[in-house]
């Protein structure tokens, strides 16, 4: 990785980041909860088959995270759909078939499956 | 804001970014706070922004952050230290592993931060070994920091210059308490000290040191990417920005919660938390973990600052929030938070060591069955000597959860004490199951649940229990169908 050697060198990277991340033509990204507590609540095997789908399906332009908690511990595993231009879509109690219908419906088809979605308990900055 | 009730601050990243990828972080402002204060501003700038934006400490104290790096800061020395306190210990808490593990590098950038503040160029993280997976993060973080020049020498070409350690607690409960800590970093034994010389004038290895909660570090970043008075419009007139709090027990929505302080306990509990469990009665709130106390349904109105829990007898601590149902025993309750302590006390002064023990011996009586009108009258005034007469944080607040339950639930007591019977029917000793032989149709499910085969009958007549093998674990009392059976 190249060093950060000024301030200014950090604010062109974060444009460039943050331009790529906002873009109309981002990728999807497919948020998996993954700290300990969802983990524990089988998000492992979550991550595993949406990336599995994404695979078999050769879905391009879909990508699948490891991220942090997302808080709803009552709904673990959580998943985050986020496609550029929409409004992120937040699933709960997801396991690995869920999971696999999420892809085929949501990603594919752009069905959202209502079912399982979870309403965003929070606002945030930025 | 859209109205939710929670916001936020501390948080923001978690579930939101990749935390192994510090590209996503600076997609999000990432150390963009760091060159801020690196590029534009002198170190006392720096403090004052933190004093202006009202940030109190996370840990549970709620020292003004501001206030701390300054005192570091006049204390002239070679060498100074920030330290990250990640050693979460609360039952029930998980505030802090939650934020290492969703967003390890605010809590890096904060660091940095605080070291220019102070004038320190070397910092710990002091993380207990239990949290495998923070702690895998937190490499990673390190190492990509590192690898982007955001950490080590002349950060942003400046004169600056920050390095992070890592340093594993082996789950010491009183070794979240700064002197102890400090200590258990320099290889002695985790005991904490007599203050003053506070860690601002003699820390780590007798330097000016600054020991931050993780939470507290977490919020840094964003009060300088969006300025010390936004952060200050935040929460109430003392409390200023939010708080995470861990929510657990008999409550629908258990989480991770972050609100603006000043929301009040009802909102955290029938809003965010959807209410109690199987339609159940809210009996109380337990905050600040076994130095706090436990809240009654009268409080639930209060907001929520570091005052206003204090003055009804628990405290803020570091966000652990259990709720509990009807169902709950308070003295049980206390016992629980007596046999957390004395576990964990250290064994330094004599008051915590052997005076939460008797405390715990009394409880134990009280519950079993044993307890008389001398016993109620010991717990206060034993209480208040190991309050009194203990170094630190934990022995000072080890008997909260006495005093608060005695102070509010007081009829529990003594129900246990005079009428002997557990008005939950928690406490094994004074409960007892009987079968009511209108109702028993003799089905014989009970006589199959119970596990020391004490329930006797024959097939369609009425069951029996036997009291002197009843072992009150309560598997009739679930097993019926016909509610035959009476637990008193």
């Amino acid at each position: 990785m190249k060093k950060i050697k000024s301030f200014d060198e950090l604010k062109k990277l974060r444009e460039k980041q943050a331009a790529e991340l906002n873009s109309p033509d981002a990728e999807t990204r497919i948020i998996v909860g993954m700290a300990t507590c969802g983990i524990a609540a089988g998000a492992g095997d979550v991550f595993d088959s949406i990336a599995g789908e994404i695979m078999k399906l050769g879905l391009e332009n879909v990508t699948v995270v490891r991220a942090g908690c997302m808080g709803a511990c009552h709904s673990e595993p959580t998943v985050e759909v986020v496609k550029p231009g929409e409004e992120s879509v937040l699933y709960g109690n997801v396991d690995s078939a869920r999971a696999k219908v999420i892809i085929n419906n949501h990603i594919v088809r752009g069905d959202v499956v209502k079912d399982l979605v979870l309403e965003k308990a929070y606002d945030t900055i930025s | 804001m859209s109205g939710k009730k929670q916001f936020r601050i501390a948080l923001k990243n978690c579930g939101v970014i990749d935390p192994e990828n510090i590209l996503e972080y600076i997609a999000r402002d990432g150390y963009m706070a760091l060159g801020t204060v690196l590029t534009e501003m002198t170190p006392e700038e720096t403090i004052e922004t933190l004093k202006k934006s009202g940030l109190r400490g996370r840990g549970g104290g709620g020292f003004p952050t501001g206030l701390k790096l300054e005192f570091a800061r006049k204390n002239e020395s070679d060498k100074k230290y920030i330290i990250c306190n990640a050693d979460e210990g609360d039952p029930g808490a998980f505030m802090d592993r939650s934020i290492l593990e969703g967003d390890p590098h605010s809590v890096l950038e904060a660091m940095a931060i605080c070291g220019y503040a102070i004038g320190a160029q070397e910092g710990f993280i002091y993380i207990r070994a239990e949290y495998p997976l923070a702690i895998e993060r937190l490499d990673i973080a390190l190492e990509q920091a590192y690898e982007k020049g955001l950490l080590g020498k002349k950060i942003f070409g400046t004169d600056f210059s920050f390095d992070i350690k890592m340093k594993y607690g082996a789950g010491a409960f009183v070794c979240g308490e700064e002197t102890a800590l400090i200590n258990s970093i320099e290889g002695l034994r985790g005991e904490p000290h007599f203050k003053p010389p506070y860690p601002a004038e003699k820390g780590l290895w007798n330097k000016p040191t600054t020991v931050n909660n993780v939470e507290t570090l977490a919020n840094i970043p964003t009060i300088f990417n969006m300025g010390a008075d936004w952060f200050s419009n935040i929460g109430t007139e003392t409390s200023k920005g939010t708080k995470v709090f861990a929510l657990a027990g008999n409550v629908n929505n258990v989480g991770l919660v972050e609100v603006p302080m000043g929301t009040t306990l009802r909102e955290i509990v029938f809003d965010i938390g959807d209410g109690i469990t199987d339609g159940k009665e809210f009996k109380a709130v337990q905050t600040g973990g076994p130095s706090g106390g436990c809240i009654p349904a009268q409080f639930l109105d209060v907001p929520i600052d570091y005052e206003s829990l204090k003055n009804i007898g628990s405290m803020m601590g570091s966000g652990g929030m259990i709720i509990m149902d009807e169902d709950t025993c308070m003295v049980d309750i206390a016992k629980y938070y007596l046999e957390f302590t004395t576990d964990e006390s250290c064994g330094k002064c004599t008051a915590c060591r052997i005076g939460n023990k008797r405390l715990y011996e009394i409880l134990e009586k009280i519950t079993s069955g044993n307890g008389d009108k001398e016993d109620l009258n010991k717990l206060k005034d034993l209480s208040a000597i190991v309050r009194d007469a203990s170094l630190c944080g934990l022995g000072q607040t080890a008997p909260n959860p006495i005093l608060s339950t005695m102070k509010y639930f007081y009829d529990e007591y003594k129900a246990h004490v005079f009428d002997k019977k557990c008005p939950a029917g928690i406490c094994s000793s004074l409960t007892k199951y009987e079968i009511d032989k209108e109702k028993c149709i003799g089905c014989t499910l009970c006589s199959k649940a119970c596990p020391v085969a004490c329930i006797s009958g024959k097939v369609r007549e009425p069951h029996e229990i036997d009291q002197d093998k009843c072992i009150k674990c309560g598997a009739c009392y679930k097993a019926c169908k016909f509610d035959a059976i009476t637990k008193s």
